[in-house]
């Protein structure tokens, strides 16, 4: 068979195909660039839609009362939740993603500052002082190890009761520490240790697993009293402080000591000190409701006394009571928000503690709540 | 027509029906999409009308207390009338909504109504805690409980009086 093309016949098949070639290859990378950009915008999505779902399931778990869940986010074990706070706003994002930052400045949420996880874990607990103001979320994980060391007042116990949910383990020295696999390690040094021992000195850790560690993997807290805290973050082999002067538990102590709580699951006096300061907030905000509340029950007896109802030393609990060793609600309530806006101010500008009179004003108010239910039936909370 | 004008015609066919194709794509994806966007705003409203309600059945501004212990579903009237704004003074604001409070509790309850109603016995009581509506807004969600309602100052031999209402709570989108 004879094939015989005309030189204006193969250039023209060239050309077809070189035509063929360039049109493919646009239609090619105009799907490719399609496809990119969908992947890109798709990721965007999810991890906004990862860290809108969480915000609200913070939402709801911090809203109810004294509840724990454990959600399990094994399906996003290779992203890390950072959590920060700074001037009373906390922020939450995914790190390895461009996910918007949720920004919150009225929960107090007490975390540390990088969950990476298969399970989270939440409590909830309401904080009082002395009446409800919030409730305090706490954020945990399955890899985050609470090591406990020493004790103070039996709390050790009432703490590894109450947080079994919790990766946690009570040890006598930190070189009985087994980091295993977990993403990090925060040591509760209960009985004040490492703050008496060595005043001003770094800590030997003493630990090779520990010490091997990446530095802000590994952090302290250590409580001096049962009202302060001071924080500690690894730096080698040894842990340093990483404030200069303690920080002060806000609370009235005893059981499910939300404060006490909070100062555990903080890991840093930032997120501890930033969070503390949503709650002063609110505080004061709760002060100016609980002043009219009180306006309204003084009204009440004024009415039944006025009637010639025998009322009591209602009154006197409510308004009338002067004097040195008793005293009034109104009073009280009023001191209360001035302490409270004292002690905002030193949380605010990061000033040596000086919220005594706070916990002073919250018992005082506290009693005559409990004198006036038992003189009057009625209460003011 | 030359088998060259032949040959352009067929290309220029074969484009404009390519970008036809092209075009219908970008439709329908725009439509997916606004579908989609559409169903997640209705998501996203729903989601909100919970964790708001669930937020102001657990406000301490408002819950009953009994010796420090809280008592589920039941507002306190004695904190609560003071906070309500006053329905037939429309230029009274409640406490959630005045000027030192505004911004604080928009972050908490962002654009929503809060009322409360006194549903037994029925006096037609009803106090509007919250009301700060969107601009330009194309759909409300409302969600209700029932409470008790509780006034210590109205009991018989200083026991509280308890009485029956809804508490509703509409968002905004």
């Amino acid at each position: 068979m004879n094939m015989h093309f005309s030189k204006k016949a193969q250039v023209e098949v060239t050309f077809n195909w070189v035509y063929v070639l360039i049109a493919g290859a646009v239609i090619i990378l105009f799907f490719v660039g399609i496809a990119a950009k969908q992947k890109t915008s798709s990721e965007k999505t999810l991890s906004g839609d990862i860290v809108r779902i969480m915000e609200s399931i913070f939402a709801s778990a911090g809203a109810s009362e004294k509840t724990k869940n454990i959600i399990d986010i094994s399906g996003l074990a290779d992203y890390t939740f950072q959590f920060s706070c700074h001037d009373g706003v906390s922020e939450f994002n995914l790190k390895e993603t461009e996910s918007q930052r949720r920004q919150n400045a009225i929960d107090p949420v007490f975390s540390p500052a990088e969950i990476r996880a298969t399970q989270l874990i939440l409590w909830s607990l309401p904080y009082q002082l002395p009446f409800k103001i919030t409730d305090f979320l706490f954020i945990g994980s399955s890899s985050t190890k609470y090591v406990v060391l020493g004790d103070r007042d039996g709390f050790a116990e009432e703490l590894m009761s109450e947080t079994n949910e919790f990766n946690r383990e009570q040890v006598t020295s930190l070189s009985e520490v087994d980091p295993g696999k977990n993403f990090q390690v925060h040591v509760l040094d209960l009985s004040g240790d490492f703050y008496t021992r060595i005043p001003n000195d770094a800590i030997p850790i003493e630990n090779p697993s520990l010490e091997k560690m990446d530095d802000d993997k590994v952090t302290a807290v250590s409580f001096l009293s049962a009202n302060q805290i001071q924080y500690y973050r690894k730096q080698g082999t040894v842990f340093v402080r990483e404030h200069q002067n303690p920080v002060d538990i806000l609370s009235l102590e005893g059981e499910k000591d939300a404060a006490r709580y909070a100062a555990i699951f903080a890991t840093t006096a930032e997120i501890y000190k930033c969070n503390m300061q949503k709650a002063l907030e609110r505080l004061r905000k709760i002060i100016a409701v609980y002043q009219k509340k009180e306006e309204a029950l003084n009204m009440y007896y004024q009415r039944r006394q006025d009637q010639g109802e025998a009322v009591g030393q209602c009154l006197g609990f409510l308004r009338l009571n002067v004097g040195e060793d008793i005293q009034n609600i109104q009073n009280q309530l009023f001191r209360l928000d001035g302490e409270a806006q004292s002690c905002l101010v030193f949380f605010k500008n990061n000033l040596p503690a000086a919220c005594n009179g706070l916990i002073a004003e919250a018992t005082h108010l506290r009693e005559t709540n409990h004198a006036l239910f038992e003189e009057c039936g009625g209460s003011l909370y | 027509m030359n088998r060259g004008q032949m040959q352009s015609t067929e290309t220029i066919a074969v484009l404009f029906i390519f970008f036809i194709l092209i075009l219908f794509a970008i439709i329908f994806y725009y439509n997916y999409q606004k579908v989609a966007l559409t169903e997640k705003q209705e998501e996203l409203l729903g989601s909100r009308a919970i964790d708001t309600a669930t937020r102001v059945l657990f406000l301490p501004e408002i819950k009953c207390t009994n010796r420090e212990t809280p008592e589920d579903n039941c507002i306190d009237l004695l904190k609560m009338r003071p906070l309500a704004a006053v329905a037939s003074l429309t230029e009274s604001p409640s406490y959630f909504e005045n000027s030192d409070n505004k911004e604080y509790y928009f972050q908490l309850f962002s654009y929503a109504k809060i009322t409360v109603k006194q549903l037994y016995p029925s006096d037609e009581s009803e106090w509007v805690l919250y009301d700060v509506e969107k601009p330009n807004w194309h759909k409300k969600e409302p969600t209700s409980f029932i409470v008790r309602l509780k006034d210590e100052t109205a009991g018989v031999n200083g026991q509280p009086k308890y009485s029956f209402g809804y508490l509703q709570v509409e968002v905004y989108s």
